[in-house]
C-alpha cells in the first residue's frame, strides 16, 4: 500500500491475517470475522445491547425541536429527552465493485477481486450493523448488477450472494458504469467504488465529476496487489495483458525504474484528482488488512465530526487523497 | 607468424557475431500474465549493459573458435629461415618431357625445352634435378643417378645439355608408364638419395597432355608420401587448335553388310574396283570442318584426279567412302586441318596371292556323290589369298603343283597308291593332306592296303560300320584349330549333322601317333590327325556328299574346310599393316629398308621396331619384296587437351603449376610460403584446437541446463 505510511496507521502486526481470513470460503464470515475484530479491537462491540441506543438519548434543551422530545420516557422519568436517530437509517450506501478481468490478477493465494469482494462484504456487514441501507453494484466494462439500497431483512444476504456470484469479467471501464450509476442513483448516497482504477484518471475525471455533482459522497477504494507496485520480476519475459491478451518484451533491467516512477505518477494522479473533485481515496494492497478500510471510514466520520460512525458525512470529508 | 591467405583472416571479423548473439537478449519463452500494461513500454531486445560473469566464459570460448577459424583458413605458418632451407636442398626434381608424335605440332617441342630449362634454373644447386624424356617409353636424359653423382655446381649445366638431344618421336603418349617408371627410379635411387638430405619429391611433366595419352595404369601406382607432381600442360597454354585425322578401314567387300542399303551399293559395286571406307575424326577443338582427301603415291605425290572433298563439323566423326584405290598408291593424305603430322595414313595393298586345292576324285562321279561338287561352292579365298580348286583325276601322270602353291590336297576313295605316294611328299614339303573314306571299303578300294602302299605302314583295319538307321559325331576335339571357331555353345551342336554310313579303322598297336579328333557314336574314329614330316595328315572316316551324311549340307561344312585351308597356308609373319612402335619380324636373310627421310633402323630382340610412320619394305631371300604400311598409333591423333582432374581423380598427387615462369619475387616468397605451410599444418592443429573448443562449449552449456532455475518473484 503506497499512501499507509502515516504516523496514525497502527504497524501492519496488529492487524488482521488476511491470508488466514481469504481462506474462509464464507463471505459473511469473512466480514463478520474483520467486523467483529475491528470492534473488539477498538473496544467498541456493537453487542453491548443498549448503550447505543443510551447514548443517543441527550436532555432536551431550548431550541431544540419539542417533536423529537421521547414522550414515553418523560411519562416514566418525568423528564424531557431528545431521542436523535433516525438519521443514521436514513443513509445509502452503494458498494460499487469493479468485476473486470484484471482484477483477477493475483501473485497472492487470492486475486484482487477476491479482496475486493471481501471488503465489499465487510463494508456492507458493517454498515447494516449501523442500520445503513446497503446496494451493491457489480461492474466491468459496463453494469453487471445492481441491488439497489435498502435497509431490511435479507439485504446483506442478497448482497453477499451476488458477491460470491462468478464474474466473469471483461475489460476494465470506468466510464460507463459511472454515468450509468449516476442515473440509477438519484438519491444522495455514500458511494464506495472499489477497482484497481488502472485506467487513466484523465479519462474518468469527468464520469466522477458527473457522479459527484449528483452530492453523492464517494470513496474511491483502491485495490492493488503488492506485485503491481513496483516491478519485481527480474527475468526478461514476455507479459501478457490479462485483459486484453496484448503481449509485451519486457526487459527488468529498464522497466523497473521506469515502471516504479510512472505507477507513483499514475497514483499521484488518482490522488489529486480525488482531491480535485472531493472524493475520498483509500488505496489498499492485498496484503494488507480490511481493517485499515474500515479504520480509514471511521477516521473520516470522526474528523467530519459526526461521532462513531453516525456522524453526518460531507463529501469534503473524504478529500485529502491518504486516508 | 605469417599468413599464406591473409584474406581470409577478415573472417576474424565475424567474432563480432557471437558478441552480438551474446549482448542481444533472446526473445523469452516464457509468458507472464500482468494485469495492466499501463505503465510498461515495449521493450525489443536490446544490448545489455553487462552479461553475467559465467556467460563471459561462453563468450570468450565462442569468440575463440571463430577467431580460430579463420586463422586457421588464413592458412598460418612460421616463416623460419632454417626450416627454409632445409625444404629447398632436400628438393628432388625430375622432369619428364613428352616427346611423343603429338609434340611434333607447332614448336610444342622448343616450348618443352624452355620450359624445362626454366623448371632447372628454378633449382636450387642442392637440389637433385634429372631429366628425361618420354612416349611410350621414359628414356633417361640426365639420370638421377647422374645427377646424384654429379657436383652440386654442374648439374643445373648438365641438365640444360642434356636437352639438347632431345628429338620428338613418332610414338604415342603413355605418360600412366611414364610416370610409373619415374616413381620407380626415385625408388630405386632412395640409397643414393639418403646419402643426401633429399626428402621431398617433384615430378615435372611438361606435355601436350593431349586426350589420347594413356594414364589408366596409373590407378595402380602406388605413390610415395613426399611426391608432388606439377604438370606444364602446353596443349592448354599454348592454345592450340585441334586438328583431324583420317583412318582407313578395310575394304568394303569385306565389311559387314548391315543395312539393306550396304547390300544394294555391294551389289551394285560388285565388278568395279574395290570401294574402301576412311573414318574420318575431327578434333573437339578443332577451327577447320572442310578437308580434302587424297591418294598419295610413295613419293608424296597426290595422284591425280583422287581429291574427295569432305566436311565434318568439329567432334564429330564421318565415314568417308572412297571409290577407288589406285595401284600406285602409299597413303591416304588429308589437307585442310591445322596440324599436318599425323595426315598421312599408309596404305601397303598386296595383291592376294594365287593358291591351288587340289582335289584327287574321279571326274565321273555325279555331282550328288562327288567331294569336289561341294568344295566348290565353299568360298575359300581371302583378301591375302585367291584359291582355285583343281580337281586331278586319279592315278594322273601330269606333275602335281607345288606345296607352296597347292598347300592342301584333298583325296577321295578313288586314289589309287601313285597319289598316295605323291600325297607322302606333299607332306615331307610341310604340305596338308586329306584323304576322305567316302566309299565303302571293298576289294577295290582297300583303304589299309592303299595307306600301307603310301606310307610303309600298316595302318590298321577297316571295316564298314553296320547302322541302324545312322550315326552322328562325338567327342569333338575343340581344342583343335578345326573347329574352334565352333567351340561356342551357339555352335557346337552337331546332333542334326547325321551320317548314314561311315568306315570303322581299328588302329594297329604301332599307329599311335594318331589323334583323334572327331568319334562317331559308336566309339569308333571319324577323323584322326597326325603330324608327318612337318605336314599335317588328315583322315576323315565318311563322305561329306548326301550319300555318305549330312555334312556338306550343314552349316558346320563351309567353316571345317575354311579351317583346313587356313591351317594348310603358310604362317604369314608380316602383316599389311603395323602400328608405329610395333616389332616386324624379319625372317633370316631378308633386309628391311626404311622409309625415307629418316631411313633409320631401330633393331630389337626378334625384329625390327618401326619407329617412324611410312612404308617399310621387306626383301625376302628370294626377292619378293613385301611391302609394309606403318601408321601412327590412332590415340595419339587426339590432341583435344586433357582434363587435368581426371588426373587427380585416379589418384595423381599434384600440385600447384606455374602458369607463368620466371616466378616474380613475391610469387617465389608465396610458394615457399606455400612449401612452408604445407610442411607445417598449423591449421590442422587449430582445426582441432576449435573442435575442442566448441566440444567444450557444448559441455558447459548442458552442464548449465542442469542448474536450478530462478523462479520470478
Amino acid at each position: 500500500m503506497s499512501t499507509t505510511t502515516g504516523s496514525s496507521v497502527p504497524s501492519h502486526d496488529r492487524w488482521i491475517d488476511m491470508s488466514a481470513i481469504m481462506r474462509m470460503e464464507n463471505l459473511q464470515w469473512r466480514a463478520k470475522s474483520i467486523v467483529d475484530g475491528f470492534h473488539n479491537g477498538l473496544h467498541r462491540s456493537p453487542k453491548h445491547g443498549f448503550s447505543v441506543e443510551f447514548s443517543e438519548y441527550r436532555p432536551f434543551s431550548l431550541g431544540d425541536d419539542p417533536r423529537t422530545i421521547d414522550w414515553k420516557l418523560f411519562a416514566r422519568s418525568d423528564r424531557y429527552y431528545i431521542k436523535k436517530f433516525e438519521d443514521e437509517t436514513n443513509r445509502r450506501c452503494y458498494l460499487v465493485v469493479d468485476q473486470s478481468k484484471s482484477m483477477q490478477y493475483r501473485s497472492l493465494d487470492y486475486s484482487k477481486l477476491e479482496y475486493a469482494r471481501t471488503l465489499a462484504a465487510t463494508l456492507a456487514y458493517y454498515w447494516t450493523l449501523q442500520r445503513d441501507a446497503v446496494g451493491l453494484v457489480t461492474f466491468d466494462a459496463k453494469l453487471a448488477e445492481v441491488l439497489p439500497a435498502r435497509y431490511r431483512t435479507g439485504q446483506l444476504k442478497r448482497a453477499l450472494t451476488m458477491l460470491s456470484r462468478d464474474a466473469s469479467g471483461e475489460s476494465t471501464n470506468l466510464v460507463d458504469p459511472l454515468r450509468h450509476l449516476a442515473e440509477l442513483v438519484t438519491r444522495r448516497s455514500l458511494i464506495v467504488l472499489v477497482s484497481d482504477f488502472l485506467v487513466d484518471p484523465a479519462s474518468v475525471r469527468q464520469a466522477l465529476a458527473f457522479l459527484g455533482a449528483r452530492r453523492h459522497e464517494i470513496l474511491l477504494m483502491q485495490v492493488l496487489d503488492p506485485s503491481e507496485t513496483e516491478w519485481k520480476q527480474d527475468k526478461p519475459a514476455m507479459i501478457r495483458d490479462i485483459e486484453t491478451g496484448r503481449e509485451l518484451f519486457v526487459d527488468p533491467g529498464t522497466v523497473a525504474a521506469t515502471y516504479k516512477k510512472r505507477f507513483d505518477l499514475h497514483q499521484k494522479q488518482w490522488q489529486e484528482m480525488a482531491a480535485q473533485l472531493g472524493l475520498g481515496w483509500l488505496s489498499l494492497r492485498t496484503d494488507e488488512s480490511i481493517e485499515l478500510a474500515l479504520l480509514d471510514l471511521l477516521q473520516r466520520q470522526q474528523r467530519a465530526g459526526g461521532g462513531p460512525a453516525r456522524g453526518r458525512t460531507s463529501a469534503t470529508s473524504f478529500s485529502g487523497g491518504s486516508r | 607468424m605469417n599468413f599464406l591467405s591473409p584474406l581470409f583472416a577478415l573472417a576474424a571479423l565475424a567474432v563480432v557475431s557471437p558478441i552480438l548473439f551474446h549482448l542481444v537478449r533472446r526473445r523469452p519463452k516464457e509468458h507472464i500474465e500482468f494485469s495492466s500494461l499501463l505503465f510498461l513500454d515495449p521493450a525489443p531486445p536490446k544490448l545489455t549493459r553487462s552479461s553475467q560473469i559465467d556467460q563471459w566464459l561462453l563468450l570468450l570460448m565462442r569468440s575463440a573458435a571463430v577467431l580460430l577459424v579463420a586463422a586457421a583458413f588464413a592458412r598460418p605458418y612460421w616463416d623460419i629461415p632454417v626450416a627454409t632451407d632445409s625444404v629447398r636442398s632436400g628438393l628432388q626434381r625430375m622432369i619428364l618431357i613428352d616427346t611423343s608424335a603429338s609434340m611434333r605440332r607447332s614448336d610444342l617441342l622448343d616450348q618443352a625445352k624452355k620450359r624445362a630449362i626454366q623448371w632447372i634454373q628454378k633449382s636450387a644447386p642442392e637440389d637433385i634435378v634429372s631429366v628425361y624424356a618420354f612416349d611410350r617409353e621414359l628414356k633417361e636424359l640426365f639420370s638421377v643417378s647422374e645427377s646424384i653423382d654429379a657436383s652440386p655446381g654442374q648439374r643445373s649445366a648438365l641438365a640444360t645439355a642434356s636437352l639438347e638431344s632431345i628429338q620428338p618421336t613418332w610414338y604415342e603418349t603413355d605418360l600412366g608408364k611414364a610416370l610409373g617408371l619415374a616413381i620407380d627410379l626415385l625408388q630405386v635411387d632412395k640409397d643414393k638419395e639418403s646419402e643426401t638430405a633429399a626428402t621431398n619429391t617433384e615430378i615435372v611433366v611438361i606435355s601436350d597432355l593431349q586426350q589420347g595419352a594413356r594414364i589408366e595404369t596409373l590407378a595402380q601406382v602406388q605413390w610415395p608420401k613426399a611426391c608432388q607432381v606439377r604438370i606444364e600442360n602446353l596443349g592448354n597454354q599454348l592454345g592450340l587448335a585441334d586438328n583431324a585425322h583420317a583412318t582407313l578401314l578395310q575394304q568394303e567387300a569385306d565389311a559387314p553388310i548391315e543395312t539393306a542399303e550396304d547390300e544394294l551399293r555391294k551389289m551394285a559395286q560388285k565388278n568395279d574396283s574395290p570401294i574402301v571406307r576412311a573414318r574420318l575424326v575431327n578434333g573437339q577443338g578443332s577451327k577447320a570442318e572442310s578437308f580434302q582427301l587424297r591418294w598419295i603415291d610413295e613419293t608424296g605425290k597426290s595422284i591425280e584426279g583422287n581429291s574427295i572433298p569432305t566436311v565434318v563439323a568439329s567432334g564429330r566423326t564421318q565415314l568417308v567412302r572412297i571409290p577407288t584405290m589406285p595401284e600406285n598408291a602409299a597413303a591416304l593424305e588429308l589437307t585442310g586441318d591445322a596440324e599436318s603430322f599425323d595426315n598421312r595414313f599408309y596404305v601397303a595393298a598386296r595383291k592376294p596371292a594365287e593358291m591351288q586345292i587340289v582335289c584327287v576324285e574321279a571326274t565321273d562321279r555325279p555331282e550328288k556323290e562327288s567331294l569336289a561338287f561341294f568344295l566348290s561352292h565353299v568360298p575359300l579365298s581371302t583378301p591375302t589369298h585367291n584359291f582355285t580348286l583343281s580337281i586331278r583325276p586319279p592315278g594322273s601322270s601330269d606333275p602335281w603343283p607345288s606345296s607352296t602353291s597347292a598347300p592342301l590336297w584333298i583325296l577321295s576313295s578313288s586314289a589309287q597308291a601313285e597319289d598316295l605316294i605323291a600325297a607322302r611328299k606333299h607332306l615331307e614339303n610341310k604340305g596338308h593332306l586329306l584323304w576322305v573314306w567316302d566309299r565303302p571299303s571293298d576289294s577295290k578300294t582297300d583303304y589299309a592296303s592303299l595307306y600301307e602302299t603310301g606310307f610303309a605302314t600298316p595302318l590298321g583295319q577297316v571295316t564298314e560300320a553296320k547302322l541302324k538307321d545312322y550315326a552322328m559325331w562325338q567327342k569333338i576335339d575343340f581344342e583343335s584349330p578345326l573347329f574352334r571357331d565352333l567351340s561356342d555353345s551357339k555352335f557346337n551342336d552337331f546332333t542334326k549333322v547325321r551320317f548314314w554310313q561311315h568306315r570303322r579303322l581299328e588302329l594297329n598297336d604301332s599307329a599311335t601317333t594318331w589323334k583323334r579328333i572327331v568319334s562317331f557314336d559308336d566309339g569308333s574314329p571319324a577323323l584322326l590327325q597326325r603330324g608327318v614330316d612337318g605336314g599335317l595328315f588328315s583322315i576323315m572316316l565318311s563322305g561329306w556328299q548326301p550319300i555318305e551324311s549330312q555334312l556338306a549340307l550343314s552349316s558346320k561344312f563351309v567353316p571345317i574346310v575354311s579351317n583346313f585351308v587356313r591351317m594348310a597356308l603358310p604362317e604369314d609373319k608380316t602383316r599389311p599393316d603395323y602400328r608405329v612402335g610395333d616389332v616386324l619380324d624379319v625372317p633370316e636373310g631378308a633386309t628391311v629398308e626404311a622409309p625415307p627421310p629418316a631411313s633409320k633402323l631401330e633393331h630389337v630382340d626378334g625384329g625390327i621396331r618401326l619407329s617412324e610412320p611410312g612404308i617399310y619394305r621387306l626383301k625376302m631371300p628370294e626377292g619378293e619384296v613385301i611391302r609394309v604400311a606403318v601408321n601412327l598409333i590412332e590415340s595419339e591423333c587426339v590432341t583435344h587437351p586433357m582434363d587435368l582432374q581426371r588426373l587427380s581423380q585416379i589418384g595423381v598427387p599434384m600440385s600447384e603449376t606455374m602458369e607463368k615462369l620466371p616466378p616474380s619475387e613475391a610469387m617465389q616468397r608465396q610458394l615457399r610460403g606455400a612449401e612452408l605451410e604445407s610442411q607445417q599444418g598449423m591449421w590442422r592443429w587449430i582445426l582441432g584446437a576449435v573442435i575442442g573448443l566448441v566440444a567444450l562449449e557444448s559441455l558447459v552449456c548442458w552442464f548449465r541446463s542442469f542448474k536450478p532455475r530462478q523462479l520470478a518473484p
